[in-house]
Order: C-alpha cells, then structure tokens, then sequence
C-alpha cells in the first residue's frame, strides 16, 4: 500500500515536473531564446582604423587568418571540385563596414572566359539571411532559412573582352548593330552580361537552383594575383538592406562558409571547394595587444591543473582499488 | 530519376524530370539525298539570329560534310567514342524488339547519355569542344573518303561523302535542359522548343558539354549560353508575312535545294506522338518510315528526322540514324504514290503544313528501277494551315515550260 | 547509521531525467540536425511547405526541450555525485558545475568564446581522468577514448580561434588522430557489456551495422557532411569502419539497456548526441552529462560496489567481502564478475 503511495506521489511529481521542462521550453523557442553558445571555429572582425579595402591594406597585417578546410562538392548535381585543400580567413569592421579577406593558392591565374573551354577563379561567402531563424543548409540554403552570398569573379573584374583582344587576328567587317538589344542577355537584364556589374555579385539563394541576383547590389570587392596566391577583400555596410540578405552589427556572431572556384580545372557553380559554417564573431573590442601573453598563460595554468587532477583520478584509482582488494 | 518513354530507342530510360504537359511539338524532316550545301539555310540563320559580337563562331545552322567534317570538329565521333568507353561492347540494338506504335526501329539495349552518367557530377555524358573545334562550319568540305577513278554507283558507293543538316534538335528530352542546374533551360509546352532563358543563365556551359548535337553554344560577350530558337517567332506565327499562321523557320523557308519541311506534330503527354496520319510529318516519320532521327541511341528523342543519303555504306548509316536505315532507304528508293506526292510539299510553301490529302492523277510513266518497275502517276499533293484552308497545290509531274528562243541572253 | 558507499544507488533518481533528455537530444538530432538540412535534396519538399514547417517546428522544440532538461540535467548530476561521498566523484560534480557557469557566462558575454572552448575541453578530460578512481577500468577506458577524441578535435578549433598568435599553430593534423580515437570509442564500447550478447542483440546490432555501411556506402557524401555536423567526424575511413563502429555501439547500447544498466546507456547516447569537438555549448552539455551519467552509472559495476537499482543489500552488520556474496540481482546475466 505504501508503496504504491509512494509510486503515485513519484509519478505526480514526475508529471509536474515534465510539464514544468515542457512549459520552459516551449517559452523559450517562443522567444527565440537560445541559452547555448555556438562553439564552432570563429572568426572575429576586430574593429580596424585603417581602411582595409584593398587587399594588400596594411590594416590586414595584424588581423589573425583562421585556415578553413575545403572540400568537393560531392552532395548534389553538380558535384565536383576539391582542388582548393584550404582558405585562409581574416575579417575586420572599419566605420560600420564589415571586411573579408579571403587568401588561397591558385597556380593559375584564371580571368578570362573569352573561350568556351575558359572558367574563372571565383571565391564566394555564404551567410545566414537576416530572416533564417536556423543555421541553414549549407548547400544554398533551405526554404526556411535562406542564404545570402557574395561572389567575387576574376572574369567581372577583368571586364567583358572585345572580340579584337580575343582574337587579334580577327577581321570583322561590321556588325549590323551593337545596341544592347543584340547582346541578349544583357537585354534580358542579366547580371552576368552586365559589363558594369562589377566583380562582386550579391546573390541570394532557398535552395539549389534558387540563386538569384539581391534586390541590391552594394558588396564590392578587389582580387589581386601575386605569387601564385589570390587575395580577394569583400565589404559591405553592417546594415542588410532586406531580411534575405546577411546583416551584421558589432558584438553580435552569425555564420560564415567559404567556396572557391578553380577555372582552370572546370570550377563553375556546383562544382568547387566549400567549407562548412564557421562562427563570424564581429567584436566590439580590439584585438588585444599581440604581444600579451595573456591566454598563453592562462592556458599553461590551465594545463597544469588538468594534469595535477588527472594525477590525483589516478592516484585515487590506485587507492580505490588496493582497498577494493584488501577488503 | 523518372523513367519516361523514348519511343525512338523503344524503351523506357532514365531523365531528370518526368513528362511535362505537352501539345505541339517542333519537328522537320530532311532529305539529305537532295541538299547541295549551299549554306543558304546557314546564311539564313546567322543574318536573322547571330550577327552581334561574340557570336562569332556560332553557327546554330550548319551544314556539313560527312563524315569527315563536323561543327564542331568531331561532335559526333567524340559522344559515340565517350559512350563506347562508358559501356565497352555494350552500344547495340535488339531489332526483334519491334512495335509499331512504341518500338518502330526495336529497341537500343545499350545505355543513353543519360544513362553513362553518374548523376551526380554530371546529368549527362558530353564534354566542352574547345574553342578552335568551333571554327570551321564545315570543314573537309566535299571530302570524300577515297577517290573512285572508276566512277560510283548505288547501292553504296566505293568512295562517298554526303551532306548533313544540323539544327538543334529540339529534343523530347533534351540534354541540354536535363544538365542545367539553373533550371535555365526550358521546353515550350506550345511547340517544343528548347529555349535558354538568356535571364537566368550564367554561363556554366552544362548545356554545352551536355548537348550531344553540340548546339548550345557560348558567347563570352554575354558570358552565357545561347542556342537555336527554332525561329519561334514565326512559328508562332507573330510574323506579319503569315498574318498570325505558324510559319516555317527561316533555314527550313530558305532552302535552295528544297530538301527541309518543317511543322509541328502532336504529341501526349508519354512523349509519343499522337497518330495524324494527314500530317506530312507523321506521314513521313510514322507511316512511311521514311525519315529517321539522328542518333537516336543518344536517347535525347530529337525531332529533325532525315531520309539518309542512299549512297552511303549502311553500317555507317546504321550508327548514324539507328536499325531504320534499310527500311527507310528502301521506302525512299521505291516510294509508294502518297510517300512521293507528299515529298512534293518540301518548300513548296512557307507556311506550316498541317495536313495534306492526296488527290489521284493519271499514270504517266514507267521506271526501272533497281530492277523493279515502277509506276509513275501525276497525283496532286493539297496542303492545309492550321485552321484548314489549303494554302498549297502541288503535282508530282512538274510542268514543263519551255521558253521563247527568242528571250536575250541574259534574262533568266 | 552512515550511508552505504553505493554511488550507482545515489544516481538511480537521475534516470527518469536522463532518459526525457536523451528522447528530447535524439529527436532533435533526428529532426533539427539531419532532416531539415538534408530536406532541401528531398525532391518536391517546396510543395510541402506547410508539413515541412510543422516537423521542423517541432525539431525546435524538441531542442529547446533537451536544452531545459540539459540545465536540470548538469545541477542535479552535479549534486548527486558531490553526494556520492567519493572524492573523485566530488571532483567530477565540481567540474560539472564549472562547465555550467563557464557555458552561463559564454552565453551572456563574460566568458569569451576561446574560454568557455578551454573550459570545455578541460571539463571533458576532467571527467575522463577522474573516471578511474569510482568506475571499473573498462568504463574509463571507454570514457577516455571518447574524451581523447574530443579534446583532440576541440583543440584543432581552440588552435584556430586564438587571439594570442603564439597560441595559433596548424591544427589540422589533429583531426585524422581525433577521428581514429571516436572510431576506438564507438568499437570499445562492446567491452562494457562482459558477457555474450544474446542471439537478439546480435540481430539488432548487425541491422545497425549494416544499415550504417548502407547510408555510408550509398550516399558518401551527404553522410559525410551531417556526421561532420552532428558528431564532428570527418568520415574519411572506408564505409566498413563506420557500419561496423555503428554496429558495436548498438549492441552495447542494447545490452546495457537489458542488463538494467540504464544509466551508463543513457551516458552512451548522450556522448552519441553531442558528438565530438566544440560545436556549441548545448551538444558540449550533452557530453558533459553524458560523461557523467555515464561514469556514475559505471560506478556502481566498480567492485566493491553494489549494482545500482537491482541490488538487494543485506544490511545487518557483517564484513565488507561478506556483504558482496551477499548481493544478488534478479537477473542472473547482469551479475558482476
Ligand atoms: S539551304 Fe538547303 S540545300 Fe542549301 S545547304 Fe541548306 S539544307 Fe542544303
Ligand atoms: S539538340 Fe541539343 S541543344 Fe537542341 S534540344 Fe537537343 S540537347 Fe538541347
Ligand atoms: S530554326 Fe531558326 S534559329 Fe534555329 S537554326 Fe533554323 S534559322 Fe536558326
């Protein structure tokens, strides 16, 4: 009979104490309350006083890169890529703007696709939309969380060619018309025949074959070649125009993925190398001084510790067990 | 991946998507026997659609010289070469598989472009022909393939070479289309054409490698793809010369050699056409057998049909257009009297034909040929547009005119 | 009379808690974690917009549930084992409640993220390197390797994240080692169960296995990139490795589950949850009490110890080896040897 009681009492308690959990829960993803912190590798845009758009700006020398792992992309059609093994990443803000600079080894210098055989190298970032309440997936978003990206063309920069520098050679008597009438694409409103659309495109995507232009298109960008390495910086105002496009304001994280294009071994859309998202911290503070030591010995100490403790489990072990046999 | 029906290789194959609703599909016939690569219809194409920069070396019409020649250079040698190495041994046909209706060649039982790829890195088996393979229209120009010092004669001749039309083919089920990732490739519901939304492309090239027939082709000074229209203004009928009829595309209308006609067909929803025996195109394709698709293996079912030249050594020919070629060179050779009255309508006007009748003459010759006798009759081929007003009349016996001895010299 | 040291006994009212998160984390893995990042290659999901919505709603809440129960989870686990009277089990509990207040302060800014990224590492090795002392050397063994690989993987990301460039050095390396010691982790586990597995669970742990090598095998790359996501292994060995690590988890898990040993499978699947590396301080929580429960559970197969929940203790005053003839378990294959 007590027993019973008992086990009655325990299951209103358990039943009351569930409700309780559910309750908590369900206010807290009805305020979007997230008691976890990400922990993923994260990349901090420390504020900068020097302008760092181009990429050889000297506000980048003290930035810390993080090197990002690169894959093929080998999940969807069209799969391919991987001859990029890694990136490396360095971020800074300067007057609201957020910079990235994005640095890979490429022996090639792929800008031109005047032929049909010719891709360009092209580097892009992924971000969250304003409006993903989730990290969306990384292969071009989800229908409820979608992604803006950012690509940066060698070929834009370069700028459309003329058939004459394509083809010295070439004799062309006349063309009939040269009205943007006749460069279909152009006249549909394409942004890649656009020869003023500059090297950067804005983009936005839901899911694959989804990508389209932003409804603005403000990220600019600059690429340099140098040394076998490309060096491309993207920016743009922290302020993101509408909910599908990324927004950024100091002290606060979203996410961040790379892809890199190889022209010379057929990179173009699916095909290329990608990463998975990493935390985009962008911080409020500066970088602390490079020179102080400080996390290097809190990290000895913290060290010392462990092994002190893991000393201790073992010595513990040893007594537990003796005891456990002399008994 | 949906299976869907590809009658021309008698047999369900694997495509990216499912059929879509369809009504009118484009589609013409050829009649490689009569074309003298004049490049009118070449000629014709550029001046309407590709005259801009960076239009180059595009040549969504191109006439060239088999089999050396090609544009690009060894299209097809390259896909049949890529196709035997996915599926060594593999690439035959099983003739015995025959139906009428679903199965008029028997059925391929080796693998479709579709089929040799893996699906994941690409939709379709194909690759990119460089740039220096797009420079020559028609290159080895009448190069035959060995000189007969000793003449020629049927049924193949010791050293030949023969003339191959090539439009995009605007294919049931289009590689092009199956390969792009953008979606940025469509097929008209209305009349079939495989159309590149110029919007939405950028400049992938999925369509170029992917197309067997090589007609998708790049332009860098859009950074996209562009590729034959099939003149859909006209088919359509928004040109004012036909006063809102379908009208015939501008390289079927210019041909010099009269060897192309060209309508629209109706097909269901599986992809088969749906039987018209008035329509001179099922007449020709589905009746007659008299016309073949080009590569059918390919598995991309397109819808230019050809009456193979009937000179040519028919394994080549067999590789070429499928199991049909004995059959239709047969049915070519010794047409019946509806198969040659019908052949009388090719360019006889430029309006689409959409059904004809067929109104007996009287018999007006004899003919020996391939130690057959033949019968000639002055039959009268009546062609009908889209609402079913005859727009042309044509006899098999063309009038003969003799002119004045007197008429100068230079007068034509 | 003083409490009889029976640590296992002391965890027993943990379970109802540890099973509600373990449904709680493996819905949200299941759901939030792998369906709806996998959705989008689900061909015509957009024209199931509405249930689409409606299930990954509630892969949301099924985290934010696992992430209320995890709160209550880590305290009372930490409670218990300051409870338990072992020292080494006290140290665990005071690194337990460590980790919850470095994960509070991350969240609410005064922890900064490279901290709380040591503090978690810290606090899983810690857990490892007290295990030992208050569970049998199996469990330890098992608990280190998992603890190996996640510290190995946890210090890749912490060797990147530094701010300090003489912290910076290249990392990568660490990842294949971290891998090969998950993969020792998931293939030890079969040594916790001490005996042989009846004809039921080998059945159930072959279908797992081979299920696994099946998902690997077909889809290489989608498996890849959400066990990367949701465990933090890169899936780089051959597809066999895989099915059979899936394999011997499975088997352990179930065999536990029918030796009663409840809470150290609870431990299991929760390790299994929050996978390995530094990914959030949620699934770094889920290995915390998943280290915990699981070397609490363990403690009470430490010889010495009675079993926890099964055990009949003979309480009138007799000798230590006396009182250990004295245990008897109602069945007989969960018996300590
Ligand atoms: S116009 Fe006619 S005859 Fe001349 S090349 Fe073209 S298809 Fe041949
Ligand atoms: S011929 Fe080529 S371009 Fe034309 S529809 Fe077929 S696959 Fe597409
Ligand atoms: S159908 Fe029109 S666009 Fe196509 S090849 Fe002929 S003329 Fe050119």
């Amino acid at each position: 009979m007590n027993a019973l009681r008992t086990f009655i009492q325990t299951r209103r308690r358990m039943l009351a104490a569930g409700a309780v959990f559910l309750v908590v829960a369900g206010f807290l993803q009805f305020a979007g309350a997230n008691p976890a912190q990400s922990q993923t590798i994260t990349l901090t845009a420390y504020p900068s006083d020097a302008d760092p758009a181009a990429p050889d700006s000297k506000a980048w020398k003290d930035a810390l890169p993080i090197a990002v792992p690169l894959t093929a992309q080998a999940g969807t059609y069209a799969a391919g890529g991987g001859s990029i093994p890694t990136i490396s990443a360095r971020a800074l803000h300067h007057k609201d703007q957020l910079y990235v600079r994005l640095e890979w080894t490429d022996a090639t210098d792929d800008e031109s696709t005047a032929r049909v055989q010719d891709f360009s190298d092209a580097v892009a970032i992924e971000f969250p939309a304003r409006a993903a309440t989730s990290v969306p997936s990384i292969c071009m978003g989800q229908a409820d969380a979608g992604v803006n990206i950012w690509q940066w063309r060698a070929d834009s920069q370069a700028g459309i060619p003329e058939v004459t520098t394509i083809h010295p050679n070439a004799l062309v008597e006349s063309y009939p018309s040269t009205e943007d009438l006749f460069f279909t694409a152009r006249a549909a409103g394409n942004p890649v025949a656009n020869p003023a659309i500059g090297a950067v495109q804005n983009l936005i995507s839901r899911t694959f074959g989804t990508l389209s232009p932003a409804a603005t298109q403000q990220v600019l960008g600059k690429g340099v070649y140098k040394d076998g390495k490309w060096s491309v910086v993207f920016s743009r105002p922290f302020a993101g125009p509408d909910v599908d496009q990324a927004s950024f304001s100091s002290g606060t994280k979203t996410d961040i993925a790379f892809a890199v294009w190889n022209g010379s071994e057929g990179d173009r859309n699916g095909r290329k190398s990608v990463s998975a998202f990493v935390t985009l911290s962008i911080s409020a503070q500066k970088l602390p001084g490079t020179g102080g030591g400080n996390d290097a010995m809190v990290l000895t100490i913290a060290l010392l510790s462990l092994l002190g403790i893991t000393a201790l489990g073992v010595g513990l072990a040893v007594y537990g067990y003796r005891e456990g046999r002399t008994s | 991946m949906p299976k869907v029906y590809n009658w021309q290789i008698g047999r369900e194959m694997d495509y990216r998507f499912a059929n879509g609703p369809a009504k009118l599909q484009f589609a013409a016939v050829f009649n490689t026997n009569r074309c003298i690569a004049c490049q009118t219809c070449t000629m014709a194409c550029k001046t309407t659609w590709t005259f801009s920069p960076g239009q180059e070396l595009m040549w969504w019409n191109n006439v060239e010289t088999k089999p050396y020649g090609g544009f690009p250079q060894h299209w097809d040698v390259n896909i049949l070469t890529l196709q035997e190495k996915a599926n060594p041994g593999g690439q035959t046909w099983d003739v015995s598989k025959k139906d009428p209706a679903k199965a008029p060649y028997g059925s391929f039982s080796g693998k479709t472009i579709f089929e040799t790829a893996d699906q994941v890195n690409n939709m379709v088996t194909g690759y990119i022909p460089p740039e220096d393979d797009w420079k020559a229209p028609n290159i080895f120009e009448d190069a035959a393939t060995k000189h007969s010092p000793t003449g020629v004669s049927l049924p193949e001749h010791a050293g030949w070479f023969f003339y191959l039309q090539r439009i995009c083919n605007h294919c049931t089920y289009p590689a092009c289309l199956a390969a792009c990732p953008r979606n940025a490739v469509y097929k008209r519901e209305e009349d079939g054409i495989v159309l590149i939304d110029q919007n939405r492309c950028r400049g992938y090239r999925k369509c170029v490698e992917a197309c067997p027939y090589k007609k998708s082709m790049y332009r860098p000074t859009t950074r996209t793809s562009e590729k034959c229209v099939g003149c859909y203004p006209r088919v359509e009928g928004t040109d004012p010369l036909t006063e809102g009829l379908p009208m015939e595309t501008r390289c079927m209308t210019a041909c010099i050699g009269k060897i192309r006609l060209q309508g629209l067909v109706k097909v269901g929803a599986d992809g088969l056409w749906i039987e018209d025996r008035q329509n001179p195109l099922y007449y020709l394709v589905n009746v007659a057998k008299v016309a073949l698709p080009l590569y059918p293996q390919f598995g991309t079912q397109p819808n230019v049909y050809y009456i193979p030249p009937r000179w040519v050594p028919r394994d080549y020919l067999r590789q070429m257009f499928g199991p049909g070629v004995d059959d239709a060179i047969a049915a070519y050779m010794n047409p019946s009297r509806e198969t040659l009255a019908v052949l009388q309508l090719f360019r006889a006007t430029q309006s689409i034909v959409f059904s004809y009748k067929v109104e007996q003459g009287p018999k007006t010759g004899e003919l020996n040929v391939g130690g057959q006798k033949r019968e000639l009759f002055n039959d009268t081929v009546i062609g009908y547009d889209s609402r079913g007003k005859e727009i042309v009349r044509v006899a098999v016996d063309e009038p003969v005119i003799e002119r004045p001895s007197q008429v100068a010299m230079n007068t034509i | 009379m003083e409490q009889p040291r029976t640590p296992g006994r002391a965890f027993a009212g943990m379970e109802p808690l540890a099973a509600g998160l373990v449904c709680a984390a493996g819905v949200e893995l299941l759901v939030l974690r792998t369906f709806t990042r996998t959705a989008v290659h689900i061909p015509g999901i957009e024209a199931l917009a509405g249930p689409y919505n409606v299930v990954a709603d509630f892969g949301r809440f099924a985290y934010y549930l696992s992430v209320v129960l995890l709160i209550a989870a880590l305290p009372a686990l930490a409670w218990r084992l300051w409870r338990s009277g072992d020292l080494a089990a006290r140290v665990a509990g005071v690194v337990v409640v460590a980790f919850i207040a470095a994960a509070g302060g991350a969240r609410w800014g005064i922890v900064s993220g490279y901290w709380i990224d040591a503090a978690s590492i810290g606090a899983v090795l810690l857990l490892a390197a007290v295990g030992p002392s208050f569970a049998p050397w199996r469990q330890a063994a098992v608990a280190g390797a998992f603890a190996a690989a996640f510290a190995l993987s946890g210090t890749h990301s912490l060797a990147q994240t530094a701010t300090d460039p003489s912290l910076r050095f290249d990392s990568g390396g660490l990842l294949t080692p971290a891998e090969v010691a998950a993969l020792l982790f998931a293939l030890g586990t079969p040594l916790l169960v001490m005996r042989q597995p009846v004809r039921k669970e080998w059945l159930i742990a072959g279908a797992a296995a081979v299920l696994a090598y099946a998902v690997f095998a077909g889809n290489p790359w989608t498996t890849r990139i959400l066990l990367l996501w949701n465990a933090g292994l890169s899936g780089s060995f051959p597809s066999v490795v895989y099915g059979a690590a899936a394999g011997a988890f499975t088997l352990t898990v179930v065999a536990l589950f029918r030796d009663g040993r409840r809470l150290e499978a609870f431990g299991l699947l929760l390790l299994l949850g929050g996978g390995i590396g530094l990914h959030s301080t949620y699934q770094t929580g889920l290995v915390v009490a998943g280290a915990g429960l699981f070397l609490a559970g363990a403690s009470a197969m430490r010889p010495g110890r009675a079993p926890a929940r099964s055990a009949v203790i003979v309480t009138e005053p007799r000798g230590r080896a006396q009182a250990r003839v004295a245990v008897a378990t109602p069945r007989p294959s969960s018996s300590p040897r």
